[in-house]
């Protein structure tokens, strides 16, 4: 994949507005979401590893919120598609749905490290 | 209540007319009908057709329209007083100080 | 950005667990001015909200440990009167959180990813919505302020009121009244008191509005009405007065309807003048048709002396006799249905009581009846007096009595009234409190009060006016009686002399009044001989005067006439003791 196309996984416009919004704290949003994301990835996984489906759930939620306020909104769709999954108990479906997220998420969070490197 | 007022085409005469229950409510309503005039004129009528109930605080009030236009030289006519009406006029012995047709 | 001007100093509290959702939410919340703290669960989302007391608090649903729900539901309460708006953050489409948010309070919600601008407008709205808030409460706690103090003025008001309206005679067994106040201080005021010859005043008056008006007004109306009474003033007097008064003090177009009837138990007649108030009535058991009184003045207050009439009427009553008064509360008095309780109703009651005499309960047992349980709208006041025999009054006298003192005294006074006196003021007020100066007067002061009033117009009206007292036989001719006595006064010529002779010594004394008057004088001989047992009127003057006095002579051609009172060591009173009135 090209630094272009990963860039194409977030929202630039919304990104243009968080940087105005965001000033010299954007680089430190950024910053955060990379920290929060993997954090997150790492519970789902943890969750999913001894069967706690109220943490799992928790987790893409928040992944979920984070992700669409920086702009991966086919992200966070995911997420919020393996919360429901949770939700509802659909334990077959979970692990395909996690490796769908993580997949998505590698190619975001390199997105955003893109931008981060290019300010 | 509500209070209505309309002077007369040559400006001599206001009249003033309550319809409802003419009771304190009408207080401030029943002021601006002759205060806020520009020009005061000669004679005042307060029409009570449409007046179903008169308390004390309206008989203050025509006091304060009496004192307004005049006092002792003032031209104040109390018309068209339903029975009712009337008769607390008449318990007050208001035409002592009103001409009340 | 920039600063808005209704956001400065306002504090937002922001509890969100996601660290990239808060820094977001912080910074878009800063740029609008608002100061801004972060929670990140719901614990310290409490804790933060006690310590600083946020006006607006951004709350993410799902945190762990406590959730935003329960904080919702706890700073809802804690905050309890003010209003702390809570956005909740959450998506709309967050099907059961929409339910939950609601019933815990959420005032708002924001959902991902957050748009600065719909953020903006919500914190805006909100924080009009606060505003207006702390304006209704502080207008609220205002008028709550206002209103307490105004209650309190008026307790204060009515404490004072009655401690002057309350002197007077109102626990007495011919006298029954209910008095129900709608305010605090209710506009009616209902006085009672004899006069120093045991006659009965009575007032019962209406002041327009309720409260401190009221208060302001039946103040001096009290005191005049009382102290004018304990002096011996006539009822017309006393009203002139109490409208001097009042036209004087009362803003324009406040007012006192009111009733005044002053009762003689000895004579057996009741004087009244109503200005304003419904018609009082007479109620004779056994007669077919009611005695209306009826207003034909002014009410008290209204128009300055130039313009007051404090003619009274008199008529005639018999042991029994009862007199309904009440003001317009009780004519107004609505039931359920807005019908007022009217004149008809009222009449036709105390009609019905003729027959069996119990005007009062009947009467207060009907408005009830008709109010039901619908409330008042105005004040209920009603007294009904009953003619009783002078002996029956178990009231006291206008006077106190003061206890006897030693020493002596011996004196002569010589008082002469000239017509423009006879015409414009009584006399007889002046003597009683030039009498009641010797204390040792002052047992008796209630006879020679009754007395000297009976000599006085003895001596006006037959003396001066040369009045027919046969007229007083039939009722018409006793209105025509009193008629004829106004128009008399007005061309009224001559002199009325009183000549007192005093000696007392220690506890015994004796006084001799004289009154003489420049008429050609009246046959008293004739006028006692025509006098009936009981059934007349015009005779009871002297009847009474005979019974209160050791001795009354007529000298010369009637014109003059001597009473002479005298009392022992031992308290015995004009030879046969006699008490009081």
């Amino acid at each position: 994949m090209s630094a272009g196309q990963m860039v194409e996984r977030l929202d630039q416009q919304l990104l243009k507005e968080l940087e105005i919004l965001m000033e010299d704290d954007f680089c430190a949003l950024l910053e955060t979401y990379l920290r929060d994301s993997e954090g997150r990835l790492f519970e789902v996984a943890e969750a999913w590893e001894t069967g706690d489906l109220e943490r799992l759930r928790h987790n893409a939620h928040s992944l979920k919120g984070a992700s669409s306020n920086i702009g991966a909104a086919d992200l966070a769709v995911l997420c919020g598609e393996l919360e429901r999954l949770a939700r509802d108990r659909a334990i077959e479906r979970v692990p395909g749905m996690i490796e769908r997220v993580k997949s998505e998420l590698r190619d975001v969070r390199d997105a955003v490290r893109t931008i981060r490197d290019g300010r | 209540m509500a209070v209505a007022a309309e002077v007369s085409a040559n400006g001599e005469e206001l009249v003033i007319r309550v319809t409802g229950r003419f009771d304190f409510s009408a207080h401030q309503q029943f002021r601006d009908a002759y205060e806020l005039l520009s020009e005061q004129p000669r004679r005042y009528r307060v029409d009570l057709q449409e007046t179903s109930y008169l308390d004390s605080s309206a008989l203050g009030m025509l006091l304060l329209l009496r004192d307004h236009a005049g006092g002792d030289n003032a031209e104040v006519t109390l018309t068209n007083c339903n029975p009712d009406v009337r008769k607390i006029l008449t318990i007050s012995n208001f035409e002592q100080l009103f001409t009340i047709h | 950005m920039t600063c808005d001007a209704a956001s400065g100093g306002v504090r937002i509290l922001i509890a969100e667990d996601n660290a990239v959702d808060r820094m977001l939410l912080s910074n878009i919340v800063r740029k609008e001015g608002y100061e801004v703290a972060e929670a990140v669960d719901g614990a310290q989302a409490l804790a933060r909200f006690r310590e600083w007391r946020p006006q607006m608090v951004l709350l993410d649903a799902l945190m762990p440990g406590l959730d935003g729900f329960e904080v919702a539901h706890f700073i809802k309460e804690e905050a309890g009167e003010d209003f702390v708006p809570i956005i909740f953050l959450t998506s709309l489409n967050e099907a059961d959180a929409l339910p939950r948010a609601l019933e815990v309070g959420g005032d708002d919600f924001l959902s991902k990813p957050y748009n600065q601008i719909v953020l903006k407008a919500k914190l805006a709205a909100l924080q009009r919505m606060r505003a207006m808030h702390v304006t209704m409460q502080r207008q609220r706690d205002e008028i709550s302020r206002h209103h307490a103090h105004l209650i309190q003025e008026q307790e204060a008001a009515k404490a004072v009121f009655d401690n002057v309206a309350h002197t007077g005679n109102l626990e007495a067994s011919f006298i029954k009244y209910l008095i129900s106040p709608l305010a605090v201080f209710n506009g009616d005021v209902l006085l009672a008191a004899r006069n120093p010859s045991g006659d009965l005043n009575l007032l019962l008056g209406d002041f327009t509005g309720h409260g401190l008006t009221a208060a302001i007004g039946a103040m001096p109306l009290a005191e005049i009405f009382y102290g004018m009474t304990r002096k011996g003033f006539s009822a017309g007097e006393i009203l002139r007065e109490a409208n001097r008064k009042l036209a004087l003090i009362l803003p324009k177009g406040y007012f006192c309807c009111a009733t005044m009837v002053a009762m003689s138990f000895n004579k057996g007649t009741v004087e009244f003048w109503n200005g304003g108030l419904p018609p009082g009535c007479l109620i004779r058991p056994g007669a077919g048709d009611l005695v209306h009184l009826e207003s034909s003045h002014l009410p008290l207050g209204i128009r300055g002396d130039d313009g007051f009439d404090p003619g009274t009427r008199v008529l005639q009553m018999a042991l029994g006799d009862k007199l309904v008064m009440c003001t317009d509360g009780v004519i107004d008095a609505r039931n359920a249905g807005g019908e007022a309780f009217g004149y008809e109703r009222f009449d036709d009651i105390l009609l019905e009581a003729q027959t069996d005499g119990n005007a009062f309960e009947r009467l207060k047992h009907e408005v009830y009846g008709h109010i039901g349980s619908t409330g008042r709208d105005d004040d209920i006041t009603m007294v009904e007096v009953t003619m009783v025999s002078a002996e029956e009054v178990d009231l006291p006298h206008g006077e106190q009595s003061a206890e006897l003192l030693d020493g002596s005294e011996d004196f002569r006074l010589s008082y002469e009234l000239g017509p423009r006196s006879l015409r414009s003021s009584n006399p007889l007020p002046l003597l009683q409190q030039l009498l009641v100066e010797f204390p040792q007067l002052r047992p008796q002061a209630g006879a020679i009060f009754t007395v000297l009033s009976e000599l006085y117009s003895n001596a006006l009206e037959h003396g001066l006016m040369g009045l027919d007292s046969g007229l007083k036989r039939s009722a018409s001719g006793f209105t025509e009686y009193y008629e004829r006595r106004q128009r008399a006064l007005a061309e009224l010529n001559g002199w009325i002399r009183f000549d007192f002779r005093c000696q007392i010594d220690g506890g015994s004394g004796r006084l001799e009044v004289t009154v003489i008057d420049s008429g050609p004088g009246f046959d008293h001989e004739a006028v006692a001989a025509a006098e009936g047992p009981n059934h007349s009127y015009h005779g009871r003057g002297v009847q009474l005067l005979r019974g209160l006095c050791r001795s009354l002579t007529y000298r010369g051609r009637g014109n003059e006439v001597e009473a002479v009172f005298a009392w022992d060591q031992d308290g015995s009173v004009n030879d046969e003791c006699r008490a009081d009135g």
